[in-house]
This record gives C-alpha cells, sequence and structure tokens, in this order.
C-alpha cells in the first residue's frame, strides 16, 4: 500500500512502533516519536510503498537523544539500530537528519552495488549521469529536470549493480540547498517543497517531493549512457565540451562511495561505465539553455 | 536472549541452516552480525558452502557487503605484510605476526570473512630498538603524543604505543610479550617464538604454531578490555579450534601447551564459553579450574560481556558487567596501588576532553 | 647512467588497464596495492610493452630516439623511477646465458 492511504493517526502509530518504507532496492524500518517527522513522512514519501516486513535492510530512528538538553533546547539524532555516527542537530533538522542518515546507511553498507556520488536521471531510455561537484547546481539542475518530464532515479547517490552494469533507481526527495530552494520555487510554483532546516552545516536545505511517476517506476533500472560535468557560472552562455573517459573515470572513482572497497570490480563496473556513456562539460547559466541541452542529448 | 539461543551462533556452528531461516529471523541475524562484526564470516560461510543461492536476495546482498568489507581489508593485509616483511627482514631477527594478520598471511579459514583493524606482531623484547628504529625509517610513527600514555605503554604494557604508518595511514602494535609483565599471569613468549612458523613468500614474518594461535586467541579475549567484538573474537578461537579437531591428541596437546607457557586459566574461561555458546567439547582438553568461588561469577560477567555487541543480548547487568570486565582486565594487567591512579586519570581526561569539545562548538 | 636491462610486473601485482579510443592516457589497478593510476601515453605505452613481454630498456631507448626524443635514456629513467613508485615495475638483470627476456 501507499503511504497516503495510511491516516496520520495511523501514521504516527506505525511510525512510533516502527514503520517500514520502500525505497529503490531497500526496506527501511523507520522509528520516530517526532510529529515533525511523521509529517515530512506524510508529505514527502505520501506515494512511496509501505508495509509490513519481515525483513528491512536497515532498522533507523529519528528521536530526541537521551539527556536533560531534550527540554531545554530540543535535539535530535539519528540511529542505525544501537549505532550513531551523528552528533545531535537542533530539533527543525529532522527531516534533512533522516535523509542524511538513510544516504549514510546506503553509502556506507550497500555494496552489492557500485555507488557512486552524483544524481542521475532518465529520458528516452537514457541515463544521464551528474557527478556532484560544489558549485555545479546539481540540485537546482536535478529539481528542475525532474519537474521537466524526466524520470528521477537518484539525486545523491547513484547505484550500479554489480551483476548486469545498470542504475538502480534510489527515488528518494530532492535535497534543494540554499539558493536552489527558490529558483525552484518559481520554476515550479504548483511542486511540493517540504519545510525547510536552517542553519545546517550545508546551509538551509529543503527537499522537493519526488513527481509520482519517478516514484512508480522505481523497480525499473536503466542504462546509463551520458556522464555530463555540469557548471553553474554567472552570465554564462551554454557551451559544452568533450571530456576525456581517462579523467572522466578517476574523478568518478575518487568520487565514488565503495569504488576502493570494491577492489578490482569497482575498477571493471567503472570502465563498463565509462565504455557506455560519452562524457563532457557543460557551462550554463540560465535553467531553460540547461534543460534544452539536456533534451537535446538524450534525442 | 541467551548468545547460545541465537540464529547467529547456530549459522556460525552450523550454515547449513541458513536457507531454512525465514526473512524475520534473517532481520535479527544480520542486524546482529553487523554489530557483532560478523556479517563477512558469515557471508564466508554462505559462499563457501554454496548457499548463496538459496537464501533471499537483499539477505545475500547483505552478507556479500560484509564480505566486500573483509576481502577488502585482507588484501590490504597482505599487501602490509609484504611491506612490513620488507622493513623489517634486513635485522635477521624472527617476527611474529598474530591474531587476525597472522589467520590472513597463513590462509587460515579463521580468517574468511572477518574484519580486523590492526596488525599485531610479537619480537623478542631484545630487539625492541632495533624494531622501532626500523619501522621509524620505513615510514611508521608512534601515535601516542601524551608522555604519560607513552610511559604507561613502555613501562607496563607487553607492547609498544600503537604505532601508524604516516602514508598508508594503517596501524600496527608491536608486542613483546603476549601478557604485560606487570601483570598477575606471566607467560614466555620465547617459547612461542621458537614454535613458530614461516609464512610462504615471506623473508623474516613468521606466525605461531595452532596450539599457540588457540592460546593467544584465548588470552586475548580474556585479558583486553575492547569486549565490542567479544563475540567476534570467541568465534574466531570456535575456528581456530574446529579446524583441529580431527587431530589425534589435540586436546591434551593442548592443554600441555597451556601449562608449559602458564595459560591455563585464560584457556579454562575460554573452553567453558565456548562449550556454552557454541557446544563445543575437546576431548582430553584437562584444564586446572580457578578457585570455585571466583568461578560463577566470572562466568556470569564474561557471559554478559560477550552479548554487549547488541540491544537484544543485552540485558541492565550488561553496563555494570562491561566496566566490571572493564577492572577486570586492566586488573590483570597492572597490580593494584597502579591501576588505580591510571583509571581515575583516564577518567578525567575523557571528561576533560568532552569539556573542550563543547566549548569549541 | 646506466638503466636496469629489463623490466617486468612485480610477482603477484595482477594490473588491469584500460585505454579509451582516440584518447591518449590510460588508467591502470593494481590488485595487489588496491591503488588506481593514470598514466600519460609513453608511460601507458611503456607497460603495455612491459606486460607483453618486450621490456628491455635498449628497445625502449632505440624506439623514443626514433620518435625524436634526443635523451631517451633520460625521458624512460623518469618513467622508470615512476612507475617503479608506484610499484607497478620492478627491474630485472637476466643472466647472459639466459637471455629470455
Amino acid at each position: 500500500m501507499r503511504l497516503a492511504e495510511l491516516s496520520s493517526a495511523e501514521l504516527e502509530s506505525h511510525l512510533a512502533q516502527g514503520l517500514g518504507l520502500v525505497t529503490g532496492p531497500f526496506r527501511f524500518l523507520i522509528q520516530s516519536r517526532l510529529p515533525r517527522v511523521a509529517h515530512g513522512l506524510a508529505t514527502l514519501y505520501c506515494d512511496f510503498e509501505t508495509g509490513d516486513f519481515d525483513f528491512h535492510d536497515f532498522h533507523v530512528r529519528v528521536d530526541k537523544p537521551f539527556g536533560l538538553r531534550s527540554w531545554f533546547r530540543p535535539q535530535i539524532n539519528f540511529w542505525l539500530d544501537d549505532f550513531t555516527p551523528f552528533i545531535p542537530l537542533p530539533a527543525d533538522h529532522d527531516m534533512a537528519q533522516l535523509e542524511w542518515g538513510m544516504n549514510w546507511c546506503i553509502a556506507g553498507h550497500a555494496h552489492h552495488y557500485l555507488m557512486l556520488h552524483a544524481a542521475v536521471l532518465e529520458r528516452n531510455g537514457q541515463a544521464v549521469i551528474l557527478p556532484g561537484d560544489p558549485g555545479a547546481g546539481k540540485s537546482t539542475l536535478t529539481a528542475a529536470l525532474t519537474l521537466s518530464g524526466w524520470r528521477l532515479l537518484s539525486d545523491e547517490i547513484t547505484i550500479i549493480d554489480r551483476d548486469d552494469g545498470l542504475i538502480v533507481p534510489l527515488v528518494r526527495p530532492v535535497s534543494l540547498k540554499n539558493a536552489s530552494i527558490d529558483i525552484i520555487r518559481a520554476f515550479a510554483p504548483t511542486a511540493y517543497i517540504g519545510d525547510t532546516a536552517k542553519d545546517t552545516h550545508k546551509g538551509t536545505v529543503s527537499h522537493l517531493r519526488p513527481p509520482i511517476d519517478s516514484v512508480l517506476a522505481m523497480n525499473r533500472k536503466a542504462r546509463a549512457r551520458h556522464i555530463v560535468f555540469p557548471r553553474w557560472r554567472a552570465g554564462a552562455d551554454p557551451v559544452s565540451k568533450p571530456h576525456a573517459k581517462s579523467d572522466a573515470f578517476l574523478h568518478v572513482a575518487n568520487h565514488a562511495f565503495n569504488y576502493s572497497l570494491l577492489g578490482s570490480l569497482g575498477f571493471d563496473l567503472t570502465a563498463r561505465l565509462l565504455d557506455d556513456c560519452d562524457c563532457q562539460n557543460f557551462e550554463y547559466s540560465r535553467l531553460p539553455d540547461a534543460l534544452a541541452f539536456f533534451e537535446k542529448l538524450v534525442t | 536472549m541467551r548468545l547460545a539461543e541465537l540464529d547467529l551462533v547456530h549459522a556460525l556452528i552450523d550454515p547449513d541452516i541458513m536457507p531454512g531461516l525465514g526473512m524475520a529471523r534473517w532481520d535479527l541475524l544480520v542486524r546482529q552480525a553487523r554489530a557483532a562484526g560478523l556479517l563477512g564470516k558469515v557471508g564466508a560461510l554462505a559462499l563457501d558452502r554454496g548457499l548463496a543461492p538459496h537464501l533471499p536476495v537483499p539477505v545475500w546482498h547483505a552478507l556479500e557487503a560484509g564480505l566486500a568489507f573483509a576481502d577488502r581489508q585482507a588484501l590490504a593485509v597482505h599487501h602490509e605484510l609484504r611491506l612490513l616483511d620488507l622493513a623489517l627482514s634486513g635485522l635477521g631477527i624472527p617476527v611474529l605476526v598474530l591474531k587476525g594478520a597472522a589467520y590472513v598471511g597463513s590462509g587460515h579459514p579463521a580468517a574468511a570473512g572477518r574484519l580486523m583493524s590492526d596488525i599485531d606482531i610479537l619480537v623478542p623484547k631484545s630487539s625492541l630498538g632495533q624494531v622501532e628504529a626500523a619501522l621509524m625509517l620505513a615510514g611508521w610513527v608512534s601515535t601516542l603524543r601524551d608522555p604519560y600514555d607513552q610511559r604507561y605503554y613502555r613501562q607496563w604494557m607487553h607492547e609498544l604505543p600503537p604505532m601508524t604508518h604516516i602514508r598508508r595511514g594503517t596501524n600496527l602494535d608491536v608486542h613483546h610479550n603476549l601478557l604485560p609483565e606487570t601483570g598477575r599471569i606471566r607467560t614466555q613468549p620465547n617459547k612461542v617464538i621458537e614454535d613458530s612458523l614461516p609464512l610462504p613468500g615471506l623473508r623474516c614474518l613468521r606466525v605461531p604454531s595452532q596450539q599457540d594461535l588457540i592460546l593467544h586467541s584465548a588470552t586475548h579475549l580474556m585479558h583486553e578490555g575492547e569486549w565490542d567484538h567479544g563475540l567476534r573474537d570467541l568465534s574466531d578461537l570456535y575456528s581456530l579450534i574446529t579446524s583441529q579437531l580431527g587431530e589425534e591428541g589435540f586436546g591434551s596437546a593442548l592443554a600441555e601447551r597451556a601449562r608449559r607457557l602458564n595459560l591455563e586459566r585464560p584457556l579454562f574461561y575460554a573452553l567453558i564459553h565456548l562449550q556454552r555458546i557454541f557446544g563445543l567439547k575437546i576431548a582430553g582438553a584437562c584444564v586446572a579450574a580457578p578457585g570455585s568461588l571466583i568461578q560463577p561469577l566470572m562466568n556470569g560477567l564474561l557471559e554478559q560481556g560477550f552479548g554487549s555487541f547488541h540491544a537484544s543480548c543485552r540485558s541492565p547487568l550488561t553496563v555494570f558487567a562491561q566496566f566490571s570486565l572493564f577492572v577486570r582486565s586492566h586488573w590483570l594487567r597492572m597490580p593494584p596501588h597502579l591501576l588505580i591512579p591510571h583509571l581515575l586519570y583516564k577518567a578525567f581526561k575523557k571528561e576533560k576532553a568532552r569539556v573542550e569539545e563543547t566549548t569549541a562548538a | 647512467m646506466s638503466l636496469p636491462t629489463h623490466w617486468r610486473v612485480p610477482a603477484g601485482a595482477k594490473l588491469i588497464w584500460r585505454r579509451w579510443p582516440g584518447e591518449d592516457e590510460y588508467v591502470f589497478y593494481h590488485r595487489a596495492t588496491g591503488d588506481t593510476h593514470r598514466l600519460s601515453e609513453l608511460a601507458g605505452f611503456v607497460m603495455e610493452e612491459i606486460l607483453a613481454g618486450r621490456g628491455d630498456s635498449a628497445t625502449l631507448v632505440q624506439w623514443l630516439r626514433e620518435q625524436g626524443d634526443e635523451t631517451p635514456e633520460t625521458t624512460l629513467d623518469h618513467v622508470f623511477a615512476s612507475l617503479t613508485q608506484l610499484e607497478l615495475v620492478e627491474p630485472i638483470n637476466p643472466e647472459p646465458a639466459d637471455a629470455t627476456g
């Protein structure tokens, strides 16, 4: 069943004991007694599958940490089972922390896959990978593409199956930072953007609800065909240039979550990815130019 | 939950039960294995028995991930051992590799899927100075800055302060004994060195004999303060022993060797727990039991300590047990009059560090 | 200066590598160290020769000279120094009676 089919009372009650949630190939069991988390899940994950599963890949919890501080200045933390790699954060960072926490679980443990730090979207049967360099405007681009008919596969972690080299969708809310939030609000006024968390280590953070089509297509893998290194520069005209594959290889490997851990398998999977894809740099300043470029790429 | 009843433990004893476990039981097993550092080991056992195709896909993926981690570490250990061998072979002294790195280096079944963080070596005490110098020349540096900690190690412990390689970031512990010399139980490392075996392809690095690997594992388990991987270490010992059970007279030979090395007490406790948790019995291994009053208390403490790795295995007693065991470990290492100042100082330092952290934030 | 006469990949290195059509550079993976390296066209070419069993310095020097390099020994010395440091190659000096290369 979809999360939207639960009443808010049911959702809160499930969440207190443990709410099963499917995202891509993973099943999370999420536990929380925080009303804001219930609200965040209800609004950002309304189209996602929930259920009473026997097996979950990750048991996670977002809650107040134990201690006196919780009434003085409310805080929350994230746990995978008993363990937390994070320090407690202000209570209004709860959804951001849940998202980072879920990413940490996946990136740190899902070694059946090669995992890259990149966004990936699909159109016309071709997946385009956007490696996540800072200042690239990746989150704005990803959100804009998602809202322009592109299928969102992932906004942060690109997952490649070791058995067939295909991209496995990991659909989740798209994280938006700082200026992107207003840009996307202006770009698509009817799109749902969740509450903002201010003063996080990444600045102001919010999340865009992924389109229902992307969520429903969560089980459809895709073949990567393009790697694009975007660069936003004020006032720039749209320009694309080829990017050497050997250089792209090193970049991808250095920014992957588990390239090194997978050893020669990591090398093989990355090499096959570069075999399949053409690589380019793309510089831009205006969103419509960028959208046109990507559209042309897959036509 | 009693440890002996865990699916995790049953799977370690008899991997063939794995295909019969339902998803709900796997859910708990995977979490416990991950917390105990045993996910890779369970994966290795499943792979070895050809069970992967018979396991649910998400379960196999989790095990495979644990195995990927362990395999990568094994690669790093092999490489590290080669470089260590290069650094030390000019000294003409035997260098024994201990514990996890010994299992990996010698291709022992206990190595499969095992996680490790340090490499431990044992050298003759008289050669410590040359060894430290050769290591520093090859890029290893001492990690302890605090003069108190440096003194603690050099004066009272059976090892140099931990070293790290400046370029590779790998950790190395250099021991000159199996147990601290200030401890209540004294053993003779030279006997272990005498009985050691060469490692294939390496010049000066060696490993302890099978018996001595077992005794060291039992000793380490009972004397060190690290309880988060108590069950993992116990399962190491289980693998080490079961790989030798076919040998005739194994039990009595092991007991005899323990007597010669004065390690009967740790072997005794280890065997008790292997029996209670893993159901392992070794014929002929008659080891002198410590005074009857100590025994039930120690057994209770140790069992609680072993279960500390995951909430599902803990009881309110566990925290107390962990602390008691930690105190016991240090108690075995240092005479009481030295112990209390050390613990107090350590506690104070941690508190001070926490205060500094919060003011900086 | 004298270059070692022959070179090989160290035992246990087990290298895998790639070079894409139309590009100069190579990527190499060293299975024992777990390291990945990006090599220049020349360094990659030298590695290909060594992997094919043609790792003798004299031939490589001659080839470089034919490509227009006026100081081929110096060039090769630098290349081999880097490759040695990356543990991709090691020198061998075969006995005169056993020059199987």
